[in-house]
């Protein structure tokens, strides 16, 4: 496969970035998108020139890592799928790419295609845990907990928090990672003790890492590599409003 | 904790827009079924624009309601807006959305001109500002009987005054039709509930989600809810000056 890519370059944080162009005659369309990159940059070192970072790590869907935006998509044009799982043969011969970081004010670019989402790691830590040590995990069935419940905390836990959510939204809203960590224990008998508090803590520090609100456009639920649902978004301002009426 | 205030946060300010709009919206259908009424003929429209101008202090009450809840909205809208544009500085070269549709990245553009309307509308038809022979319109009706009473502290009547007339009220039948006779008013009009339509296809919806009411089976039929109720509002409006301006709906009562 030949492919042109469009990829933005930037320095550091406080550079001004702009559109490069690459080409690339040899690609397998048995690829990842991440090898694909990094063939782009062992050609780059051979040339001397500074390869394009990225961010990556585990490369099997599940750490959240890879962010970028692909022709407008984060993490590309394939339904519930990371930069790292998105095969070449899903693009054409021919076909030019154009690589975007993730763009939100709470999400700063650090270098090329690597932005700081430390505003996550924040959000989680202004309440998205429960306080009391568990101790090792209880007997099977020990605790009730209802199937659906059970499932659809799952659903909630599988954020990943890769950002996609907030790359997608037009708004840069952070709504459906935020209501999925909260989502996650607001079912399960182990949040309930801090259900209030954990929800007024962690929009608290949303609202003030400079995420935008929420306009019900569900570009973050077609985005997201897990498939969360919006449907934790409504749950999350339930639960808000009930914890601000209450306290 | 003790300096957050949560009235203040993005997901209140949403409550706000959904509340006001749960309003307005109840509002604009009431609205819609009231005009339809225009098809039933001059006696039955001037009696129903005679009772709603009749509730006195209820009047009142109903024009502040639907004032504050216009103001706040806008407001809000406006301060959400300005809060999401500053989330994004720097936007992407390349869109490409999966959901969401080109009135719902819109609203505020179409809420604007549906404000500006209302202003319109306002000055048209409620103020007269914009054509004050409308005010002189007066159509006389009757004979009816009207009768009224006094009863004392143990509940005898003392008092009863009866008498059968002819009265004389406002003709906004005759007005509406005069209205809708000038080509670019109905079309103004027209555009005006269009607007409305794409607003409230993607806000009915909306409106559930932020308040709470959303799941895998709920928000495809809330989602199919909002649109039938959007455009069945285009409908009914629109089908009003159409009527005036292209069939000759009430052609009678202008000269």
């Amino acid at each position: 496969m030949k492919l042109t890519l469009n990829i933005w370059r930037q320095k550091d944080k406080n550079s001004k970035g702009q559109f490069e162009n690459y080409n690339l005659n040899e690609v397998s369309p048995d690829m990842s998108f991440l090898e694909m990159l990094d063939v782009l940059n062992e050609d780059l070192l051979h040339k001397g020139d500074e390869p394009v970072a990225f961010d990556h790590d585990c490369r099997e869907g599940i750490c959240g890592a890879c962010s970028m935006t692909i022709n407008g998509r984060p993490h590309g044009p394939e339904k519930q799928t990371t930069t790292c799982q998105l095969h070449m043969r899903k693009f054409n011969d021919g076909e030019t790419i154009t690589i975007e970081p993730f763009r939100a004010k709470p999400f700063p670019v650090i270098r090329d295609l690597i932005v700081d989402r430390t505003s996550f790691d924040r959000i989680q830590q202004a309440g998205g845990f429960v306080s009391v040590n568990t101790g090792s995990s209880p007997d099977s069935n020990a605790v009730p907990i209802a199937k659906v419940a059970a499932d659809k905390a799952f659903d909630a836990a599988a954020c990943i928090g890769c950002g996609a959510c907030v790359a997608a939204c037009p708004n840069g809203a952070a709504m459906l990672f935020t209501s999925a960590k909260i989502g996650q224990f607001a079912l399960l008998p182990q949040g309930q003790p801090e259900r209030k508090e954990r929800v007024i803590a962690m929009v608290k520090q949303m609202d003030s890492e400079g995420f935008g609100a929420c306009t019900n456009h569900y570009e973050c639920e077609a985005a997201c590599p897990k498939g969360i649902s919006v449907e934790f978004i409504a749950m999350m301002n339930r639960d808000f409003m009930k914890a601000s009426f209450s306290r | 904790m003790s300096s957050y205030n949560p009235f203040n946060s993005t997901i209140f300010n949403k409550v706000i827009m959904a509340g006001t709009g749960v309003i307005l919206v109840l509002f604009v259908i009431g609205h819609m079924v009231g005009n339809l009424q225009v098809f039933l003929g001059a006696d039955v429209f001037n009696t129903y624009a005679h009772f709603l101008k009749s509730t006195g202090e209820l009047l009142w009450i109903m024009r502040l309601v639907l004032l504050l809840c216009v103001v706040l909205h806008v407001y809000t809208s406006l301060k959400l807006k300005f809060l999401n544009m500053k989330a994004r500085p720097e936007g992407y070269s390349v869109t490409s959305y999966v959901k969401s549709t080109l009135y719902s990245r819109t609203m505020i553009y179409s809420g604007i001109v549906i404000f500006l309307f209302v202003v319109y509308h306002l000055l048209h038809f409620t103020a007269f500002v914009t054509n004050p022979e409308y005010a002189d319109y007066s159509e006389n009706y009757g004979p009816v009987l009207q009768s009224s009473g006094m009863i004392d502290h143990s509940g005898n009547i003392i008092q009863v005054t009866e008498g059968e007339g002819i009265f004389d009220r406002h003709d906004a039948y005759k007005m509406v039709i005069t209205g809708f006779n000038k080509p670019i008013v109905a079309i103004v009009y027209i555009l005006a509930v269009l607007f409305l339509a794409l607003h409230l296809s993607h806000a009915i919806q909306s409106m559930f989600q932020t308040l709470g009411w959303s799941g895998p089976k709920t928000t495809p039929r809330l989602m199919l809810v909002s649109k039938l109720i959007g455009w069945g509002l285009f409908v009914g409006f629109a089908s009003i000056p159409v009527s005036v301006l292209i069939f000759g709906l009430g052609k009678g009562v202008i000269g």
